[in-house]
């Protein structure tokens, strides 16, 4: 089956935040000036009721991307096939731009466990996470991009590196990727990698959308450790890399995201607003370097 | 495949686990400089944490009783014991006010799981798809009549509709006495609100007849008006 990928319209120079229900009256009432809004697609699956109401206000006036946060996509059992089929009647429902969902797992024989659980990065695992994209893309007709998760521990018998298990992916199932930033900075931290080597490895032509958040640094056992908590502003590091990475592969549709210890809506739109001074700045440098 | 099997099964033993059992993981998990246990403690965490926050959304009148260290004392050791089966948190957490009825902790203030009943009746509802209503003049002369999707019914032997109004601030505490006698209260959607009403009387036995799905008889049918009247009658038809 064809997939159809709706990023190939796309200027790359979007910008969105993620939707949260404290912000829906705002949204509506002001019309702030984004590109598109995502919204986990978990939080939408009933129905009827008034947060379906505000998502169809809110897809009325913006471009939507449709960000799936319990497929568990790395799960040994395969799909959900119900799950999938909520999804899929969102898609139909709203025609998403974007649809995205995660390189990692949380569902394990009928428990949900609600957090983007690591993988070992395998052949066993890749060929689960090659059959499970494959499905997901099937059953909705619609590219899907795969993000990168935020990792707190590696498995001793993993033997890919994580951008080349994702580089592989996007090669064998036609799946693009969602290259979360500020993840690539918290693992790496975390697991010791180089972020930059990480971004620089990256298939430019696979990436789809890029994320932006902020995440909270711990002492655990006298060391540092990084958690992604998306509960405040993006660090400067992580603007540091997201310049480095439009250099490197151009202008990207890019989301800030802010899930707990959520702002006043203008706290939001002054991050979106540094990300698109950001993404015009080094895409004209960018464009000047090139000729 | 059995790799990875083992590994996701183990994992969520883990997460569900106490602190710092690695159990099954040992050996398979790499700590440079932070030990295993600890970096599992981060998604063992996530785990409690995320659940808890979204439930103790869904419940701040139980919270205004009990505050908000027991709530979230509370809601770790039920997301432990029922973790949800399915990714969306919107239907998560139907079977609190269950477990509170058997949280040794909770004895002292036996009424919170009702009030935790009232307070997920209007969470469903919020997420519901608003039925059509029988209007009084539209009253069937005969057959049979049945509570709308739009209702839940709170059953309780504590005076919950006024708990409830003392947890939101609509009464003062002092007004209100756990041990009063029951109470039972209608959770209604209507035109797109939700509101608590408090029944009595005639109306509240042919509501919990109703509720229970049974037969009423003509003594208590004589109060179907009153119950169409607050739109709590279903017109067999579900709104687009």
């Amino acid at each position: 089956m064809p997939i159809l990928k709706r990023t190939e319209a796309s200027a790359g120079t979007e910008i969105g935040v993620g939707l949260k229900s404290q912000h829906y009256q705002d949204v509506v009432a002001t019309s702030p000036a984004l590109s598109f809004f995502e919204v986990h697609a978990e939080n939408y699956m009933m129905k009827g009721g008034a947060h379906r109401r505000w998502l169809d206000a809110v897809s009325d006036r913006y471009a939507l991307s449709l960000h799936g946060v319990g497929m568990s996509l790395g799960s040994v059992e395969g799909l959900d096939t119900a799950h999938v089929r909520r999804f899929r009647s969102l898609v139909d429902a709203y025609d998403p731009w974007l649809i995205s969902e995660h390189l990692a797992w949380s569902r394990t024989g009928g428990t949900y466990l609600n957090d983007l659980l690591p993988l070992p990065l395998t052949t066993e695992t890749f060929e689960i996470l090659v059959a499970n994209v494959s499905t997901l893309q099937d059953a909705i007709g619609r590219q899907v991009l795969v993000e990168n998760p935020s990792a707190y521990l590696s498995f001793v018998d993993s033997h890919i590196p994580e951008v080349d298990f994702l580089a592989g992916l996007a090669e064998r199932t036609g799946c693009g990727l969602l290259l979360d930033v500020n993840n690539v900075f918290v693992s790496a931290s975390n697991m010791g990698w180089d972020a930059r080597a990480y971004l620089d490895a990256v298939p430019a032509s696979a990436v789809g959308e890029i994320h932006l958040a902020g995440h909270a640094l711990k002492e655990v056992n006298g060391l540092p450790l990084r958690i992604d908590d998306h509960g405040s502003a993006v660090s400067e590091e992580v603007w540091d890399l997201f310049r480095h990475l439009i250099r490197r592969v151009g202008p990207r549709p890019t989301l800030v995201e802010w899930d707990t210890d959520i702002p006043a809506l203008p706290i939001l739109l002054a991050e979106a607003e540094k990300a698109a001074v950001i993404l015009a700045g080094e895409t004209g440098r960018r464009k000047a370097a090139h000729g | 495949m059995a790799e990875l099997a083992r590994l996701q099964a183990d994992f969520a033993a883990a997460i569900l686990g106490p602190d710092a059992d690695v159990g099954g993981l040992g050996g398979r998990v790499e700590g440079d400089g932070i030990p295993a246990p600890l970096r599992l403690n981060v998604y063992r965490n996530n785990f409690r944490q995320g659940l808890g926050t979204a439930l103790a959304e869904i419940f701040p009148v139980v919270q205004a009783f009990v505050g908000p260290a027991f709530l979230k004392a509370a809601l770790r050791h039920f997301v432990v014991a029922y973790p949800p089966s399915e990714p969306m948190l919107y239907g998560y957490g139907a079977g609190f006010a269950d477990f509170l009825d058997h949280f040794p902790p909770a004895a002292q203030v036996p009424y919170v799981a009702d009030v935790a009943r009232v307070e997920w009746a209007m969470h469903e509802l919020q997420n519901a798809v608003e039925e059509g209503v029988l209007t009084t003049s539209a009253l069937p002369e005969a057959g049979r009549v049945r509570l709308s999707g739009n209702v839940r019914l709170v059953v309780s032997r504590y005076p919950v509709a006024s708990l409830w109004m003392a947890g939101t601030g609509q009464l003062p505490p002092e007004a209100v006495n756990p041990d009063a006698g029951g109470q039972t209260a209608a959770i209604v959607l209507s035109d797109m609100e939700i509101r608590l009403l408090p029944l009595e009387g005639g109306i509240k036995t042919l509501a919990e007849t109703l509720w229970r799905d049974e037969e009423p008889d003509a003594a208590q049918l004589v109060h179907l008006p009153a119950l169409a009247g607050r739109g709590m009658l279903t017109d067999g038809e579900t709104q687009a």
